[in-house]
């Protein structure tokens, strides 16, 4: 799998409480409803960045929509054959003696 | 690990808490913020670093290829493009890693209101009252460490132990989320073997001292007779002496805390050598407006100024005045540091890097002296003339207002102290006077 991340224009509703719901995101010249969020964390993105992450339905399919810091990016998964994924980092959770 | 008794007056009964203290360290942080940014970057030697052109060009940090290949923080990006001709050098974007260093001890304040900021990437944090809400300490550090890594991708090394310089010995063991642990019961197996410029406060000057005296490890310096100790290095020779054996009480710091000022010091790396004294006069004028400023806002006065010039050589040279009264006027602090480099007497005129600093700074001193002929009007009137060009300046942009005479060479004097961040300096550990 490959990601990629791409700035997007959202149409979004701001709470008084200063929480956002990301209502439309907009892409060439079309509006794509957010049909349900299903979960909303911070965490990290794997195409780079972080920040608050609303997995969103839209058009019966799941993506990833980024608040991060000022601005909104949607996070895109691609199927390589070639591509190899690099090895997730595994906790070292030894006690170290230095050498 | 040591003990904390706390007593519970509501229901009268005892607990007993082990004293945590964690030291987190981000692993080469501005290169893994970059590289969290930007992932194709892991994939490549990559150093951040500043502008050749602007001769500000040192390596700040680099990722683990560039390491491989040998570069060095500190080092000039000539030499480093020299070791590694395919590095990619990153410019740094202050602004990102103050906002996610502070995000990620947004964290480390979820648990405790005890968390200290040693620099931008390092933290202590207290975590022994907070085991009462989130269990086990140690268990409690790796909580921290895992969220952190989950939230933002980033690595942090975290040194668990009973007091602070333990702790962040610790955490200068094992790199890339290494999560070392030492308990009270066990410190001397894990620590006096390592080396004597392991421990806080032992610099290469210090080790080398302690080397002559025999010492190598933290071992010896614990075993050392302290008097002796003291002899040579004064009182903080005993401070080193009982680092090593595990005494260090001092607290972690409360969210929000922050240390009194010793000094107030601007330095800057000219875009083009300074020849001669008048092109000195206008660096230092932008850098005493900075540092009056700055003892304005935190209502403070100093009464010495010493100034730092460095050749086209790369040798330096500083030297110190006492003021005759206490000053927070650039007007003074120009004048004292031009008296300094008049004193200097240097022939040819080639400096690459100056810099002023202002130290014996009073918050009690709420009047001001003038000599016999000064008229206190005049200094209240520049004083007011100061604030109100720091006050355009803030509002409509440093080069709203300017000296004429800048203008003669703008590009020398075409920076903006004020503007960027004074955070980001390195700070002393200790705090305050040395308590054995």
């Amino acid at each position: 799998m490959k990601y990629y991340k791409y700035y997007v224009d959202v149409i979004t509703l701001i709470f008084e409480d200063g929480r956002l719901q990301p209502l439309f995101v907009c892409w060439d010249d079309g509006r794509y409803k957010v049909d349900r969020i299903l979960s909303v964390r911070e965490m990290y993105s794997k195409a780079g960045g972080c920040g608050i992450c609303y997995l969103c339905s839209m058009q019966g399919q799941m993506r990833k929509l980024f608040w991060e810091r000022n601005r909104w990016f949607l996070e895109s998964e691609i199927f390589v054959p070639s591509h190899i994924d690099p090895p997730i980092e595994k906790p070292k959770d030894s006690l170290a003696k230095k050498t | 690990m040591r003990d904390i008794v706390e007593e519970d007056d509501e229901y009268s009964y005892t607990v007993i808490m082990k004293r945590i203290i964690i030291h987190s360290d981000i692993n080469h942080c501005y290169a893994q913020i970059e590289e969290m940014l930007r992932p194709q970057l892991r994939n490549v030697p990559m150093a951040v670093g500043g502008s050749e052109e602007k001769r500000n060009g040192i390596i700040l940090a680099k990722n683990d290829l560039a390491k491989a290949a040998h570069v060095k923080t500190g080092e000039s990006l000539r030499e480093a493009k020299r070791k590694c001709p395919e590095l990619v050098i990153v410019h740094p974007d202050y602004d990102a890693y103050v906002y996610y260093t502070e995000k990620i001890k947004d964290i480390y304040r979820k648990y405790t209101d005890r968390v200290e900021s040693f620099g931008l990437d390092e933290a202590w944090i207290d975590v022994t009252h907070s085991q009462r809400l989130f269990g086990d300490g140690v268990e409690l550090a790796k909580r921290i460490q895992d969220e952190v890594y989950e939230t933002f991708g980033i690595t942090v090394s975290m040194g668990v132990s009973f007091n602070k310089i333990f702790a962040k010995l610790a955490s200068d063991l094992l790199k890339h989320k290494g999560f070392v642990v030492i308990r009270e019961e066990e410190y001397r197996e894990k620590i006096c073997p390592l080396p004597v410029e392991d421990l806080l406060m032992v610099g290469s000057r210090t080790r080398k001292k302690l080397n002559e005296m025999r010492i190598f490890t933290i071992g010896d310096l614990a075993a050392a007779d302290p008097d002796r100790l003291q002899r040579r290095f004064g009182i903080m020779g005993v401070l080193l002496w009982s680092y090593a054996n595990g005494q260090d009480e001092s607290e972690v710091h409360e969210v929000g805390y922050t240390r009194p000022a010793k000094s107030i010091g601007n330095s800057k790396t000219v875009v083009h050598d300074i020849t001669s004294m008048a092109q000195l006069r206008e660096v230092f004028r932008v850098l005493s407006e900075s540092i009056a400023a700055r003892l304005r806002m935190d209502h403070l006065k100093c009464g010495r100024v010493s100034i730092t010039v460095r050749s086209t050589e790369l040798k330096s040279r500083s030297v110190q005045h006492k003021l005759m009264f206490f000053t927070d006027l650039a007007k003074d602090i120009l004048e004292a540091a031009m008296q300094l480099a008049a004193s200097l007497k240097m022939e040819e005129i080639s400096l690459r890097s100056v810099g002023i600093q202002v130290t014996d700074l009073s918050s009690q001193i709420r009047f001001d002296q003038t000599d016999l002929f000064g008229n206190l009007n005049d200094v209240d009137r520049q004083r007011r003339m100061e604030q109100v060009l720091y006050d355009i300046r803030i509002r409509y942009g440093y080069d709203s207002c300017r000296m004429a005479s800048s203008q003669v060479d703008g590009e020398l004097t075409d920076f903006d102290p004020l503007g960027v961040l004074h955070q980001v300096h390195p700070i002393g550990a200790l705090d305050g006077p040395i308590k054995i």
